[in-house]
């Protein structure tokens, strides 16, 4: 095979049609019952890459991109549709023929086997070899080859495991080039980089399409994607509903589409967006809503009714919120002084936090992902020790049950999957008076929690709204509801026999979440405030950081860079979040 | 040769074969994300095929053979429902065992008429070197041939790149489930063998007990090894020396007497199954198994 | 729990949770009907084998009783394997469990001098205390030092079988050899009151059967209905999450492997007490081991393993009738293995069939 060494194989002259072409790819999912039975992640979505272009994929979280590439990449076989290289229909259900005609593929979580070294990743099912040997010598000579082209600095014979994030994100390029791949496709390839590193890479990807090599993108961070992209397709709900090209756009408009017009939320008025072009009102074609998933088809008809009721919610509690953070503030609930703790890796990733957390109010923290904010929300509900400072907290706030947590990762710290959604709409409210009868062995009060479940599902429109179906049959979206309803409802005044909550600490809320839904968690977070909990929302979502904070805070390399007032303006708090730059990633 | 110490070593030497191809077969499977909780039926299955065939043909060789045929077969069974049915590996593992303790004594009564030992008057031997049989020198090299596969080799790269993470390896066009097949199947092989040295080498007859609990010992060994093959191959030597020294210090305790009548036989026994325990929690400290071990593998899984 | 990765134990049980009745109904009867296959291609009857087989698990009372005999403790060790399970823990040890709670109580029978109504609730109660030592042993190498279960019981059964055997009942514990006990090994004969009251004239079925339908029901009680129970299961689906919510993790598993152990202990004690009288000098029953399949093929779930301890134990009855057609008793460890391994490749029929076009197997037990 020819390794990495050798000049890119010659682009085919532009004009010979695209590099890359999907044609009417469609993606039917199967589900369990309770779920509609099928998820159509990918619509009949056609997409033509030229070469020695840069076509970004943009979307929200779950809008289809990433089932997209996987199809054109052969990992997943399409329910329908052909993927073309070079004019050429691929054999589909296996990356193997995808490879062979040179595309490659970078995945949003690195694909990357730890304690293999760098050059064993690179080489891995196409390695140099003498008969069954595995030519070590030659794979680390080509890698090192491939890494002083790009001026990526890497050391072949280090287990991958050992390298940084950056380092591992130019590894899986490398990985690909090795492959002489002519066509690249990068899912969220910044997602887990500082910004400088962000940057750095996108230079990268500028000078592979220079060289000829054609780039899909796929990003849901628009100034980036503006940046680097000659065009951009917009997906939303499988369906691609919009390609401009990057010149005649801008993030506005293609925020716009991402979210669908009518449907902005709150959070995203002040974009003003424009109705999109190709799908008036978000109309599925024949035949699929019946079958879709929440997330698609399903929504449209309850939408309507859900988002309008909600967007009034979210209003009105805006204007509570004006008048809580007016005069509302109240007692200190928790106080943090020079507070620091390691990471789950050993690292030193609080350095010395300062903060107050007072009764009514909504604090917001911002900052790039893994500066610190995960490991303070550990703090704050007792999940992490603390290393060094102190951490006071009012006697309210002390009782398991007066503290509020929905967790960075649902399925690992909020659910239990294998049971039903009503015993996890209890977790660790279980054993509240009104649910179990403590006379007798704390027999549980069956009726009592099916009530309580009833109202929760209700409350947070979980589907499908059957208490005994198993959690892990549920989407992400309905899961999140679960936690949330639990952690901020599942208190007084549905379980009256259970503290009030005194503290919310949230990390990204609203992940995975549809606009209806987004509206409804917001509400609900600035329900709890009135009532007169602390709430903390960690989000890496600018917008809602700055919908939901009557205070913001900045976390930056372990450190409260700034705090700032409600509404502080976008581009100071971005500031802010540079600031520490990388430096809690160690 | 009666030296105590000399005893000791040939006891050693005797007895480590089987543990060592049986805790290898356990890592190679595992290694490529297969547990393996079925290398005691699988030993099993390769110690009765062993003794039928050499009874049979009257060639020991041919024994060999049949030993390891019988564990690839029982080991497809296992491969095909791990792999295909995603099935959960260990309880898998359990029903192999099962099967071949039934399995066996069944084939026993209905070949040879009995339950207990096998009615063969002699086994054919293989041949010796050094007055040691094959086995023993196999038992010595494959752990090393193997550590240099795995390290050295493309399907060894493959083998470990689908133990740690599939996903990895299917993105790049290897096939987790050709791979797992493999290395099932090449895991059944060596427990088979490691089985055949029983009656073939080791025992010289067949009888209904065996393995005995080797199989489970082998996996004890696996683990201590932390997955390594040659870590298994000092494990497996350490479990065969412990179960030495205990049979030499039994059998130097006089048959009368004060000592006698402290019944010492059963601590004794007992004693080098309580030392590993003591090791795994003491010295080893955590040991890692490969990252995807036990882990069904699905190509359209979101991960 | 320290344990680096989520471990198989959530694995099994979501293997284990997905729907069991119907399931492993079908695997019972795809063991059963393989295993005809192979006896007859051994040429021998396999009819009159199964029918001998019916009649002596269930004919008369004397059958019937044997039947309820053995399914007793198979319902006990079953059960114990099946705790273990809904914490998310492998115990492989309950054979040694079994052995240590079969001494105990043949100790606590002969060595102690009580009232009737006294004395048997003693011997159970030092059983349960003897299963339960070495599954708490496992359960702190777990915890505190990371070993895996798996590996520890499966140590630990080699422990207690050769320190009982070649040591305890030839030792120290050994009946001194009295006018007609002679035998160079085995505890004492227990007391009379000590013995579990019999409850069916003509048949050996004593009071263990009732015990271990109560066993299972408690357990079902326990686990469906009360908060404890649920905590349980909350470790075993999600040990972070339950920890997360305020479990006291690691309290919860000890808890459960104590009762795991307590349970297999009583099952040897059910065996001594109702059948054996005293420890005999070798008591290898294998009924540990095959608690595991019990409960794989009862779906971890207490109903589920009654069931299949009735189906096994009617197996196990009945298989002595084998011999009849010449075929040995041993043929039922091959239909355990053959249901387990059915219950294993459960996903596999599933997807047949769905390929087929039908729905997968319906829902079953809670």
């Amino acid at each position: 095979m020819s390794v990495g060494a050798a000049p890119p194989s010659p682009s085919p002259a532009t004009g010979a049609g695209p590099a890359l072409e999907l044609v009417r790819l469609t993606k039917v999912f199967a589900k369990p019952a309770a779920e509609g039975g099928v998820c159509v992640a990918c619509d009949d979505v056609s997409l033509a890459v030229p070469a020695g272009e840069v076509v970004a994929v943009v979307g929200e979280n779950g809008a289809g991109k990433s089932t997209l590439m996987n199809l054109a990449y052969g990992l997943y076989r399409p329910t329908s549709g052909s993927v073309r290289v070079g004019g050429r229909a691929l054999e589909l259900g296996s990356p193997r023929d995808a490879i062979a005609a040179g595309v490659g593929m970078v995945h949003q979580h690195f694909m990357l086997v730890g304690p293999l070294t760098i050059a064993e990743n690179v080489a891995l099912g196409a390695e140099p070899r003498r008969g069954l040997l595995f030519d070590r010598a030659r794979a680390e000579r080509a890698v090192a080859e491939l890494s002083d082209k790009l001026g990526f600095g890497i050391d072949p014979r280090a287990p991958v495991a050992s390298a940084s994030v950056a380092t591992q994100q130019r590894v899986e390029i490398v990985k690909v080039l090795y492959r002489g791949a002519r066509v690249l496709i990068l899912d969220e390839p910044t997602a887990a980089l500082a910004p400088a590193e962000a940057e750095a890479l996108l230079e990268s990807v500028r000078a592979l399409a220079a060289e000829g090599k054609s780039v899909v993108l796929i990003s849901h961070k628009l100034r980036e994607v503006l940046a680097v992209a000659s065009r951009v397709a917009v997906m939303r709900r499988g369906r691609l509903v919009a390609e401009r090209p990057a010149a005649e756009t801008s993030a506005e408009e293609l925020a716009g589409l991402m979210v669908g017009g009518a449907a902005a939320g709150p959070a995203r008025v002040a974009l003003g967006a424009a109705p999109p072009g190709r799908e008036g009102g978000g109309a599925p074609s024949s035949g699929r809503e019946g079958g879709g998933d929440v997330a698609a088809g399903r929504g449209a008809a309850v939408a309507g009714g859900g988002r309008g009721a909600a967007g009034a919610v979210a209003g009105g509690g805006r204007g509570a919120a004006g008048a809580g953070a007016g005069g509302g503030r109240g007692a200190p609930v928790v106080a943090l002084r020079g507070a620091t703790a390691r990471n789950d890796r050993g690292v030193v990733a609080l350095k010395g936090v300062d903060l107050e957390l007072f009764a009514g109010e909504i604090v917001a923290v911002a900052g790039v992902d893994g500066n610190g904010q995960t490991e303070l929300a550990e703090v704050l509900v007792g999940l992490r020790p603390l290393e060094g400072g102190t951490f006071e907290r009012s006697e309210a706030a002390r009782a398991r049950e007066a503290v509020a947590h929905v967790p960075e990762d649902r399925q690992r710290r909020g659910l239990c999957l294998p049971l039903s959604v009503e015993e996890n709409l209890v977790l660790g409210r279980h054993r509240a008076p009104g649910l179990v009868r403590q006379a007798a062995f704390d027999v549980v009060d069956a009726a009592a929690r099916r009530e309580l479940a009833a109202r929760l599902i209700e409350a947070l429109d979980v589907r499908p709204t059957d208490p005994g179906a198993r959690a892990e049959s549920l989407s992400g979206g309905n899961q999140q509801k679960i936690i949330v309803a639990r952690e901020l409802l599942a208190a007084p005044p549905l379980l009256p026999s259970s503290p009030p909550i005194a503290l919310v600490v949230a990390v990204q809320p609203t992940r995975g979440l549809d606009l209806g839904a987004i509206a409804n968690v917001h509400a609900r977070l600035r329900e709890a405030r009135d009532a007169g909990a602390a709430v903390l929302v960690v989000s890496l979502d600018l917008d809602e950081v700055r919908a939901l904070g009557d205070r913001i805070v900045v976390m930056a390399g372990g450190r409260v860079a700034a705090e700032l007032p409600a509404g502080a303006d976008e581009a100071l708090v971005g500031r802010h979040m540079l600031a520490g730059e990388g430096a809690a990633r160690a | 040769m009666s030296s105590p110490l000399a005893s000791l070593a040939r006891s050693v030497l005797d007895f480590a074969p089987p543990l060592v191809l049986a805790a290898l077969g356990g890592v190679v499977s595992e290694r490529a994300g297969v547990v393996n909780i079925g290398l005691e039926g699988l030993m099993r299955v390769g110690a009765f095929a062993a003794c039928f065939a050499a009874y049979a043909t009257g060639s020991a060789w041919a024994g060999l053979a049949a030993g390891v045929a019988a564990g690839v077969a029982l080991s497809a069974v296992h491969a095909f429902v791990s792999i295909h049915g995603r099935a959960d590996q260990v309880v898998s593992g359990i029903a192999l065992n099962l099967i071949a303790l039934g399995l066996v004594t069944f084939l026993l009564e209905a070949v040879f008429g009995t339950t207990g030992t096998a009615p063969v008057d002699t086994l054919p031997e293989l041949p010796t070197l050094l007055g040691r049989s094959p086995y023993t020198y196999l038992a010595f090299a494959a752990p090393f041939a193997t550590e240099w596969a795995l390290r050295s080799t493309v399907p060894g790269l493959r083998l470990r790149a689908v133990g740690e993470h599939p996903h990895a390896a299917a993105t790049l066009g290897v096939s987790v489930a050709r791979v797992r097949w493999a290395a099932v199947l090449a895991g059944g092989a060596l427990a088979g063998l490691g089985g055949s040295a029983l009656p073939l080498a080791i025992l010289h007859r067949f009888d209904n007990k065996m393995p005995a609990g080797l199989g489970f010992m082998a996996l004890a060994a696996m683990v201590f090894g932390k997955w390594t093959p040659i870590g298994a191959l000092f494990a497996s030597l350490f479990f065969a020396f412990g179960n030495a020294a205990a049979d030499t210090l039994r059998s130097a305790i006089p048959r009368t007497g004060a000592l006698a009548a402290w019944h010492l036989d059963g601590i004794l026994l007992a004693a080098p199954y309580l030392l590993t325990l003591a090791l795994l929690g003491g010295f080893v400290g955590r040991a890692v198994p490969p990252a995807a071990d036990g882990v069904p593998f699905d190509p359209e899984a979101k991960h | 729990m320290p344990e680096g990765k989520a471990g198989f134990g959530e694995r099994l049980r979501r293997a284990l949770a997905a729907g069991t009745a119907l399931p492993s109904a079908l695997a019972v009867a795809s063991a059963l009907a393989l295993g005809f296959v192979v006896i007859a291609l051994t040429g021998k009857d396999a009819a009159g084998g199964y029918a001998r087989m019916l009649d002596g698990a269930l004919g008369g009372p004397e059958a019937l009783g044997e039947t309820g005999v053995k399914a007793a403790v198979l319902a006990c060790t079953g059960l114990s394997v099946a705790l273990a399970f809904v914490v998310g823990l492998f115990n492989i040890g309950a054979e040694g469990q079994f052995i240590a709670g079969a001494l105990g109580a043949a100790v606590a029978g002969a060595s102690v001098r009580l009232p009737g109504p006294l004395h048997v609730p003693f011997a159970l109660g030092c059983a349960a205390a003897a299963g339960a030592l070495p599954a708490l042993a496992a359960t702190w190498l777990k915890a505190k030092r990371g070993v895996h279960e798996v590996i520890s019981t499966i140590l630990l059964n080699w422990v207690v079988i050769y320190l009982v055997h070649d040591w305890l009942v030839v030792g120290p514990l050994r009946a001194p050899s009295s006018g007609a006990n002679v035998s160079a090994s085995g505890t004492a004969q227990i007391f009379a009151s000590a013995e579990l009251p019999r409850l069916l004239e003509g048949s050996r079925l004593d009071v263990g059967l009732p015990l271990a339908v109560a066993f299972a029901l408690l357990a079902w009680l326990l686990l469906g209905r009360t908060a404890l129970g649920y905590e349980l299961r909350a470790v075993g689906a999600n040990a972070e999450a339950a920890r997360a919510a305020g479990v006291p993790v690691a309290r919860r598993l000890y808890l459960a492997m104590a009762l795991s152990g307590a349970l297999a202990g009583v099952g040897g004690a059910l065996l001594i007490l109702g059948t054996e009288r005293r420890y005999p000098g070798v008591f290898r029953t294998g009924y540990g081991f095959d608690g595991i399949a019990v409960a794989l093929v009862g779906g971890a779930h207490p109903l589920g393993v009654l069931a299949a301890a009735f189906f096994f134990g009617a197996m196990r009855a009945g298989a002595t009738r084998l011999q009849l057609v010449g075929i040995h008793p041993s043929f039922t460890e091959l239909i355990q293995g053959l249901a387990v391994l059915f219950v294993a490749a459960r996903p596999l029929f599933a997807a047949l069939a769905g390929a087929l076009g039908r729905p997968p197997a319906g829902k079953g037990a809670p």
